[in-house]
């Protein structure tokens, strides 16, 4: 499929190139997980329990199963798979890799009404989630690592635990976040929040959550506080289907998990999003709906690259010299970085600055808004200009900045009414970070020990000497 | 590059980081212009050592009786093949010592390039950077572990510093961008030990 950049630079909305590269997503993992298969075959017999939900979920088709296959529990399953592959593991550490990938077969048989019988393992946290759901049984705590039965079908459901067979609430398993926990006769059906239809707060999931390491997660001090992040996250993303609609369309149909991060040192926004995770977006608390907007455009970008990038890598493969100037960081970068931040930044300053088209503000909050989108366009212009000047492209990496260029443009247009005394101010603090971190006018990074001892011609000007 | 060129490069280096350690250099390099033929050079930088090596090769004509006996050669060699150095010069500058220059001779030879005859991890890794710059032919110096790709068309300096390949260098990218300035990497070796980027004009 020849990809059109347009919808690759904004958002373009859940178009035929979406599908084709969602598609090709899951084709990859289902390959993996057919390879995962295969490397049970040599398995000790108690594994084997589980190979009825991985080969249901690989032998059904269908919508929903794709949607699955891109949910980030499966991404981070499948790379702890490809790491422990040829590994000798114990008993019990096979058992729970296993058992964490039922929730996604059973939250398929839920959806489909199927038949499922197969074994499960509660998570070192006492847990067993349905991915892809808000659901998840609690065990109790000491019941970590145990497997246990599932049995699912069109009207009834069970789990065998410690011998005991406990009904499960299918009407409530399919439906919404339930508000209250549901006992089930010592285990409970709890549930996430949720942050949009289908967009879970996930402050407890193991498998999830064992991925996020850059930052120091965040477990609520109480339900009103994780009811708190969650509503803000909910009016970020409706103030979104109005004011970008492709956008949050492309970004509710990638994001499935929106993790709370701590932000110890009290920046604006903590953030992070994983290449192994796609699909779950890392970020702390703000009370602030349209920054928690631009930080969830911001994570989503970097998830869409790099979705887009398995399909077309956009620049030449071979060119991750970390020797370039980068407006956001001191340190030098890879031109991937410069791709990466330009595309976020860009996608961001389009989104405040229309905000601050349809939207009225306090004065203060106006003008800070203003310099948000202003020093963004002054960024985007340098990290373009970096990639322009010593990147390779691919074809359709060539028509991608040409693309990126023009929306900049846009940005441009969009900032004309600002007072320019502000622009001025950003371009300011832009060529003064230039200035300290890249060599001259060229786009390579200047490290802090530069050494300019070289010889230059004298240059007079009237009146000098 | 000229001798101006040449010159500017040495002078680069002692102004920016070697001091008194590359006096020497230039002083050496001042009593040969004196001896050797006009010709063109080179400057070499190391990925593994920064900014502490460097190699100076020379592209001329026969070296003269004088100038063999000034390199503390019992006879001038013999005519490395047609676009090889003659002499190449390595200087050390944490010991500020000039290495005994290596006089070229017959023993290099020119071949096709094919990724294939690196072996891996290598040959991935060029096979990427060909992909990319593409390679007019391979030097492999016979008993050695040396190797050389002379590139087919030269690559001005930030254009080499993007590359994987380049991965060695990129930590001093700007200083040595402030030092290679127009200069152009004609040739990507391998001493046996670490990577070296070789530019001329």
């Amino acid at each position: 499929m020849r990809l059109e950049e347009r919808g690759w630079v904004l958002g373009g909305g859940l178009c035929a190139q979406w599908a084709w590269v969602h598609r090709e997503r899951v084709r990859q993992a289902l390959a993996e997980l057919r390879g995962a298969i295969k490397g049970l075959s040599r398995a000790p017999a108690g594994a084997r329990d589980f190979l009825p939900g991985l080969n249901y979920f690989l032998s059904r088709s269908g919508p929903r199963r794709d949607q699955l296959a891109a949910h980030p529990a499966l991404d981070y399953w499948l790379h702890l798979e490809s790491r422990q592959r040829g590994a000798r593991l114990s008993d019990a550490d096979r058992r729970l890799h296993l058992g964490l990938f039922q929730g996604l077969a059973a939250a398929l048989a839920l959806a489909r009404r199927d038949g499922l019988k197969t074994a499960g393992a509660v998570d070192p946290d006492g847990r067993f989630f349905f991915y892809g759901t808000p659901h998840y049984l609690s065990f109790p705590r000491e019941s970590a690592g145990e497997a246990f039965a599932l049995e699912l079908g069109a009207r009834k459901g069970s789990v065998t635990w410690k011998g005991r067979r406990l009904a499960l609430p299918l009407k409530a398993l399919r439906g919404p976040a339930l508000k209250a926990p549901l006992p089930l006769g010592g285990v409970a059906l709890e549930s996430l929040r949720e942050a949009a239809p289908g967009i879970v707060v996930d402050d407890a999931g193991w498998l999830v959550l064992h991925g996020v390491t850059m930052h120091g997660r965040r477990r609520f001090a109480s339900a009103s506080e994780g009811d708190r992040f969650a509503a803000v996250l909910s009016r970020a993303l409706s103030d979104m289907a109005e004011r970008a609609p492709g956008l949050h369309a492309e970004l509710t149909d990638l994001t499935r998990v929106l993790v709370p991060l701590e932000n110890p040192q009290g920046h604006g926004s903590v953030s992070s999003s994983y290449v192994n995770l796609r699909g779950a977006i890392c970020l702390s608390h703000a009370e602030d709906p349209l920054l928690q907007a631009e930080t969830l455009i911001h994570e989503f970008c970097h998830m869409k690259m790099n979705q887009l990038l398995s399909v077309d890598p956009v620049l030449l493969p071979g060119q991750g010299g970390q020797a370039f100037y980068s407006p956001w960081r001191a340190d030098a970068r890879r031109l991937r970085g410069l791709l990466l931040g330009a595309h976020a930044f860009l996608n961001v300053g389009l989104y405040i600055g229309r905000s601050l088209e349809r939207e009225e503000y306090g004065e203060e909050q106006e003008i800070e808004l203003m310099v948000n989108v202003a020093r963004r366009a002054e960024q985007v212009e340098t990290a373009l200009r970096g990639l322009s000047l010593y990147g390779s492209f691919t074809e359709f990496g060539r028509r991608f900045m040409l693309r990126m260029w023009r929306e900049l443009a846009a940005l441009r247009q969009a900032t004309l009414w600002y007072p320019p005394a502000l622009l001025e101010e950003q371009r300011a603090a832009a060529l003064e970070h230039r200035r300290r971190h890249a060599l001259a006018d060229t786009g390579l990074h200047k490290a802090a020990d530069f050494v300019d001892a070289v010889r230059r011609a004298p240059f007079l000007t009237p009146g000098e000497r | 590059m000229n001798l101006k060129q040449r010159d500017d490069c040495v002078r680069a280096l002692r102004d920016c980081f070697h001091k008194e350690r590359a006096k020497g250099l230039q002083e050496l390099l001042s009593s040969l212009d004196a001896l050797l033929p006009a010709g063109r050079w080179e400057i070499g930088l190391c990925g593994a050592r920064g900014f502490s090596a460097a190699a100076l090769r020379y592209f001329g004509p026969s070296l003269p009786d004088g100038a063999a006996r000034a390199l503390g050669l019992s006879a001038p060699p013999g005519a490395p093949p047609a676009g090889f150095p003659r002499l190449a010069f390595v200087w050390d500058f944490a010991g500020a010592a000039l290495d005994a220059p290596r006089v070229y001779g017959a023993e290099l030879k020119a071949r096709p390039f094919r990724p294939r005859d690196f072996g891996a991890p290598v040959a991935p890794a060029l096979e990427a950077f060909a992909a990319l710059c593409p390679v007019h032919d391979a030097v492999i110096e016979r008993g050695s572990a040396r190797w050389a790709l002379r590139l087919a068309e030269t690559l001005c300096w930030p254009d080499f510093l993007r590359l994987d390949i380049a991965a060695a260098f990129a930590s001093a990218g700007g200083q040595s961008a402030l030092l290679m300035r127009d200069l152009r990497v004609g040739e990507l070796a391998f001493d046996g030990e670490a990577l070296w980027a070789h530019a001329g004009s």
